[in-house]
């Protein structure tokens, strides 16, 4: 358990996850794609989640969001939404109404969110009566319309009678984002909200984005494998690889000088004008099944590493990596007994 | 001589019965061991062109000359042989692989096309090209669903390179790649340009990419080139407004670089047939530009569909 904060601290936190495990079943095969992972969210605060295909990072935003469905299972010690509410123990139904009304959602795909065959306003409709919002549907389309011209989309009127397949893809996202701040959730999670779209859309979208969270009320959790997503729209990144998370800390304290060597590659794999990409090699190391498992692609990998599965530590004030040999300068070793178990150290 | 010289094409699609003007009246060159990147936005004709320059699709009119010969008047016999000097490696590295074949059969296959070999010479060229992209010849037995992304792709490379060609096109080789992933890919490509001396065509939106391995650069907007000149100049001072307005979207990986902020449009006009394309969506028009500037070189080298150019008029 992490150390009691007390109360007062508690309600800065947006988010508190401790020890969270997705396993997903199929055909017989059990596989975590999320692994005994463990952060808080400061409220008002930006996070990027970044991590490659396959790394767990949208497993654990369907964690956070109660949408991972029998037989798959998530445990965890702590799931807590604004220091009151267990996401883990919320029953389906009441789940609805904080999907929406307290965490808001950005997916990757516009148009698979939303009804092909409903118009853009009957769906806004909809979303405000099934939160008891709105009765009437001129009053729903009132306040739709008054949220999409605050996002810049032009005659908001002709946006809600048409229908999604009118809609560029830049306009969907906008509309996606309409749903999403509506109800003014104070969290918002948005997956990959860009990575379907040009790079001029994808600025005016993150712009949108980082002005519906600023003034430090709202909380963004930006998941995406883009580096430079995290760099310019971030406030702290999380960087997780394999199910774990391997670094936390202020972006740019860490995109200076990361702490665990799979985020210096990461960030090494950038191209740059005038310095080559620097692409991952294996060193050929085989690891056990309790040691890193990024000991194999590791340049500081030693003997440790290869039995030893490094904590998510702290390695610096505000800062925590995965890591026996990073960064250097970290102090020798915790005794054994302070070190053992899954808990915070931060 | 150019490898490839492709003049005044032009190519419509019919959407619902409505015209789309793909690429209207594009010029492009790739000289030998060059990279050449064509650069755009989904839907500004980057990708067609590309088909284009393989004969996967024939122009409504102008000219493809392919180390010299003109491609659209080549009987299809000459043309098929000649494919071995015209590769493509695809973005979507797992659907262009056949699924059913093992890799040493897909990486075979542009030799079995395009000349007559003795089993033993197919074999050591197959295994020859393995090598070279970093796979190694006993993942030759493989299936596509066996390996990973890069892997894929990298038989896709082998592939392209198998026959030795003069030119592949490469169609946002690495879009669909994780970024670790990608720099091996890119860093890949290099060498085997260093090796083997072919010249690429460079399909790409990642103008980071682009910058770093392009050696000249033309950028479409709407099926037209609005701009064109060595990737370092283009990129890093745009002349074309357009050009302009994708380096200022372009986001910094380090997060002590502001963002640019992007140009707001002026708006009080919008694009016709014979106006400027980008015209509604540029912050220097004027009536001018209700009549369509012509593909003007401003400096050697460096051209510019734009009557107030940015470095030149600012």
């Amino acid at each position: 358990m992490s150390i009691d904060l007390g109360a007062e601290r508690r309600s800065d936190l947006v988010l508190e996850v401790e020890d969270l495990t997705t396993t997903y079943h199929s055909h017989g095969n059990a596989f975590e794609a999320v692994r005994q992972v463990s952060f808080d969210l400061v409220r008002g605060r930006r996070y990027g989640l970044v991590g490659e295909s396959g790394s767990g990072k949208s497993s654990l935003i369907r964690a956070l969001l109660g949408l991972v469905r029998i037989p798959n299972q998530v445990t965890a010690t702590t799931l807590r939404f604004d220091g009151r509410i267990d996401l883990l123990t919320t029953p389906a139904k009441q789940m609805r109404q904080i999907r929406g009304a307290e965490i808001g959602y950005v997916g990757q795909n516009p148009f698979g969110a939303l009804h092909p065959v409903l118009s853009v306003g009957e769906q806004y409709h909809q979303f405000l009566k099934a939160h008891g919002q709105s009765r009437r549907r001129r009053d729903s389309l009132a306040r739709a319309a008054e949220v999409l011209a605050g996002l810049g989309l032009p005659d908001p009127p002709a946006v809600l009678k048409g229908h999604a397949g009118q809609l560029s893809g830049g306009m969907a996202q906008r509309v996606v984002l309409g749903f999403s701040t509506l109800l003014q959730p104070q969290f918002i999670i948005a997956d990959e909200p860009t990575t379907a779209l040009d790079v001029t859309v994808q600025r005016q979208v993150l712009d949108l984005l980082a002005e519906e969270t600023s003034g430090g009320k709202r909380s963004l959790l930006l998941v995406t494998h883009d580096l430079s997503v995290v760099a310019q729209y971030c406030d702290d990144v999380l960087v997780m690889r394999k199910g774990r998370i391997v670094e936390t800390g202020p972006v740019r304290q860490v995109f200076a000088a990361p702490h665990h060597p799979y985020t210096a590659a990461l960030l090494a794999s950038v191209p740059r004008p005038g310095t080559p990409p620097r692409p991952m090699t294996r060193t050929g190391a085989a690891t056990t099944g309790t040691g890193c498992e990024f000991a194999p692609l590791c340049p500081l990998a030693q003997e440790n590493c290869l039995v030893d599965r490094p904590l998510l530590l702290s390695s610096t004030p505000g800062r925590r990596a995965a890591c026996h040999h990073m960064p250097p300068q970290r102090e020798a070793p915790r005794p054994v007994s302070a070190a053992a178990g899954p808990g915070r150290r931060d | 001589m150019p490898t490839l010289e492709m003049s005044d094409i032009t190519k419509t699609f019919y959407r619902r019965g409505q015209p789309v003007h793909a690429v209207a009246g594009a010029t492009i060159t790739v000289q030998p061991r060059e990279t050449v990147a064509l650069v755009g936005e989904s839907g500004s004709g980057k990708s067609t062109l590309g088909r284009l320059a393989l004969m996967l699709l024939r122009p409504d009119s102008g000219q493809v000359l392919f180390e010299g010969e003109d491609l659209l008047r080549m009987p299809p016999r000459e043309l098929r042989a000649r494919r071995a000097r015209l590769q493509v490696v695809f973005q979507e590295p797992f659907q262009s692989l056949d699924p059913q074949h093992e890799v040493r059969d897909t990486v075979a296959e542009p030799l079995v096309c395009t000349q007559r070999l003795d089993k033993g010479a197919l074999q050591s060229q197959v295994d020859e090209a393995l090598e070279m992209v970093g796979l190694g010849a006993a993942k030759g037995s493989r299936y596509p669903s066996q390996l990973s992304g890069g892997e894929q792709q990298r038989v896709g490379i082998a592939r392209a390179i198998v026959t030795r060609p003069a030119l592949i096109v490469l169609d946002e080789p690495t879009s669909s790649l994780d970024l670790t992933v990608r720099a091996g890919i890119v860093s890949l490509l290099q060498k085997l340009q260093a090796e083997l001396g072919m010249s690429y065509l460079f399909i790409s939106h990642d103008l980071d990419t682009v910058h770093f391995l392009a050696d000249r650069v033309y950028v479409m907007y709407r099926g037209q080139i609005v701009e064109t000149g060595a990737a370092a100049d283009v990129l890093t001072s745009p002349e074309h407004p357009y050009t302009a307005l994708l380096g200022a979207a372009r986001l910094d990986v380090d997060p002590e670089v502001p963002r640019t902020p992007l140009p707001k449009p002026h708006t009080g006009l919008s694009p016709a047939a014979h106006s400027c394309p980008f015209l509604g969506r540029c912050e220097r028009s004027t009536d001018k530009c209700i009549s369509k500037p012509p593909l003007a070189e401003v400096s050697p080298g460096r051209s510019v569909a734009c009557w107030y150019p940015v470095q030149s008029s600012p």
